[in-house]
């Protein structure tokens, strides 16, 4: 897992994103037991109900529920160290993922124009939660919620790696799904 | 006896080429991908007209490979039969599903039908769309899906209200009714232009489940291509729609039936094989997170392609359940045929015999 995190880290840090919106918010990642740093979903098309869910909390518990579709369904739990927290956090940051903007991504999509001539079918909705804080004019903050959502990320990311923003969320989802299958994961008592 | 005496009408009806009876309006793939006018053909297909043979294989070392040769025979099977069927869906003791698993023969039948060129006739999993019931389509020019579903309230029907949506599904143009088939299916019954719907529809139907509850259909009745399966359900038989769409596409590049450049899709089972194969059929998680069929294609003519290659994936952490009763032998595809179904099969054969006496005058 840490080996995971630290490739990740490494291979964010230069992407310059041109889909991203500049609201000068900045990613949040609290640190306390009760807090969520991140909620990461992936819903297959072809079946219906949900995905699996994964949520990461500031103290680095994360609990992982797999759907009923699923071998081994129902939450499972396991603990992130807090040097492994503190990569994840630093990877999301350095990914600007925060920013993603869906409206800009499917432009540049557009832009991009040609037709494709593969396909995957049923693609996975890929979802994922995060915090940020946004600076106030009288020096506080206001802390946001911030949902990301594609339908087709892997498909769309291999299609375009022109556009720096899906690729960059592409690699976070890609980092994430890897704790679908912690080996660390305990079923929840 | 029943169904083996329906089976060999079916067989005969199937040998002259025709198909009369209940079908509906479907999508093929790459629509989304911006051929939205295109026709899509199985691999091999180049124009020439006669048995078109797709062979399926199993790859060798995927897990479960073994347990997948029933199912997989079965679905190959299925699809070469292209007969149309109602009550299709089989639910909880219907079925010999476990309560909790998927059936993997019905997914993969699902994922095939992909692989020869269908695609799916409802939104589905899409961006920004919460009921996945409505017929395909795009948002139009203002770039935003207009989602009303009629008087009936029943997104997928044909009184749909979609303001500039633009619609991607295919319609049978007598009747919009996705639970019938045109006598003969070719450009001239079935259209995507909604300026050639009937009486006053407003939108192409689809064959959900939900639309059948209010169409006086069988209950239980769905297109195999409908997107989104259960839990303990078993959907192993092709709709109506499937097979009209299959249908369109056997009519060939002059897109009229019973003209040369016409196909007949066979499929054959290859077994667990890497050689020779023209869909494969593999476990890997990193392809997908449940199933998928992945394709490249060719684009021969502006409103006709043709896959090239093609594998069916499925996530090996999915609860499958691998039907073990083979189809070869029983009498797993009988198709409801009821006095309404003969009369459309007499219309049929009647529409046939118009056709041919036309062309030789």
């Amino acid at each position: 897992m840490r080996q995971l995190l630290v490739t990740v880290s490494l291979a964010l840090v230069c992407v310059a994103g041109s889909a991203f919106a500049e609201s000068g918010a900045t990613l949040h990642c609290p640190r306390t037991a009760g807090s969520l740093v991140v909620v990461f979903s992936e819903t297959p098309g072809g079946v219906s109900g949900n995905g699996s869910v994964l949520r990461i909390y500031g103290d680095g518990r994360f609990t992982v529920v797999r759907p009923p579709h699923e071998k081994g369904a129902g939450e499972w739990v396991a603990r992130l160290s807090s040097a492994e927290m503190e990569q994840l956090c630093e990877a999301l940051a350095a990914r600007r993922i925060h920013a993603f903007d869906a409206g800009a991504v499917r432009a540049a999509k557009r832009a991009a124009g040609g037709r494709r001539t593969w396909v995957a079918t049923d693609p996975e909705a890929t979802r994922l939660v995060l915090h940020t804080r946004v600076p106030l004019a009288d020096g506080a903050f206001a802390e946001q919620e911030e949902t990301l959502s594609w339908v087709g990320l892997a498909a769309d990311a291999r299609q375009h790696p022109e556009i720096a923003a899906l690729q960059d969320f592409a690699a976070i989802a890609s980092a994430l799904r890897a704790f679908f299958r912690d080996p660390r994961l305990q079923r929840s008592p | 006896m029943r169904g083996r005496t329906t089976s060999g009408v079916l067989g005969l009806v199937c040998a002259l080429g025709t198909w009369p009876m209940t079908a509906l309006g479907g999508t093929f793939l790459f629509t989304e991908e911006g051929f939205e006018d295109t026709i899509m053909h199985p691999v091999g297909y180049d124009g020439t007209g006669g048995v078109l043979e797709v062979t399926v294989c199993i790859v060798p070392g995927s897990a479960d490979a073994e347990a997948m040769v029933v199912p997989i025979g079965n679905v190959v099977r299925t699809v070469s039969a292209l007969v149309p069927t109602t009550a299709n869906l089989q639910l909880g003791a219907e079925n010999n599903v476990p309560p909790d698993r998927v059936d993997f023969e019905s997914v993969a039948l699902h994922e095939l039908l992909h692989c020869v060129g269908l695609a799916h006739p409802n939104l589905g999993v899409a961006p920004d769309v919460d009921d996945p019931g409505f017929c395909s389509s795009h948002e139009g020019d203002d770039g935003e899906w207009d989602f009303d579903a009629g008087d009936d309230g029943v997104s997928g029907s044909g009184d749909d209200r979609r303001g500039d949506d633009v619609n991607l599904g295919w319609f049978q143009v007598a009747n919009n009714d996705p639970f019938s088939i045109a006598p003969v299916v070719d450009r001239s019954t079935y259209s995507r232009d909604l300026d050639d719907l009937p009486n006053d529809d407003s939108f192409a139907a689809i064959a959900s489940r939900t639309v059948a509850a209010v169409s006086a259909v069988a209950p239980g009745t769905e297109s195999v291509m409908y997107q989104g399966t259960y839990l303990d359900e078993a959907q192993r038989t092709l709709g109506h729609d499937d097979v009209a769409m299959l249908r369109l596409a056997m009519a060939g590049h002059d897109e009229v039936a019973g003209t040369a450049d016409d196909y007949a899709l066979s499929l054959r089972f290859g077994g667990i094989s890497a050689a020779g194969c023209d869909i494969r059929v593999d476990m890997d998680g990193s392809k997908t997170g449940f199933a998928a069929c992945q394709a490249g294609a060719v684009f021969p003519l502006a409103t006709h392609g043709s896959i090239t290659n093609a594998v069916v994936y499925f996530h090996p952490e999915a609860a499958w359940f691998f039907n073990d009763v083979s189809n070869a032998t029983g009498n797993p595809v009988v198709p409801a045929f009821s006095m309404g179904g003969l009369a459309a099969l007499a219309l049929g054969l009647l529409g046939i015999a118009v056709r041919v006496a036309r062309r030789r005058a």
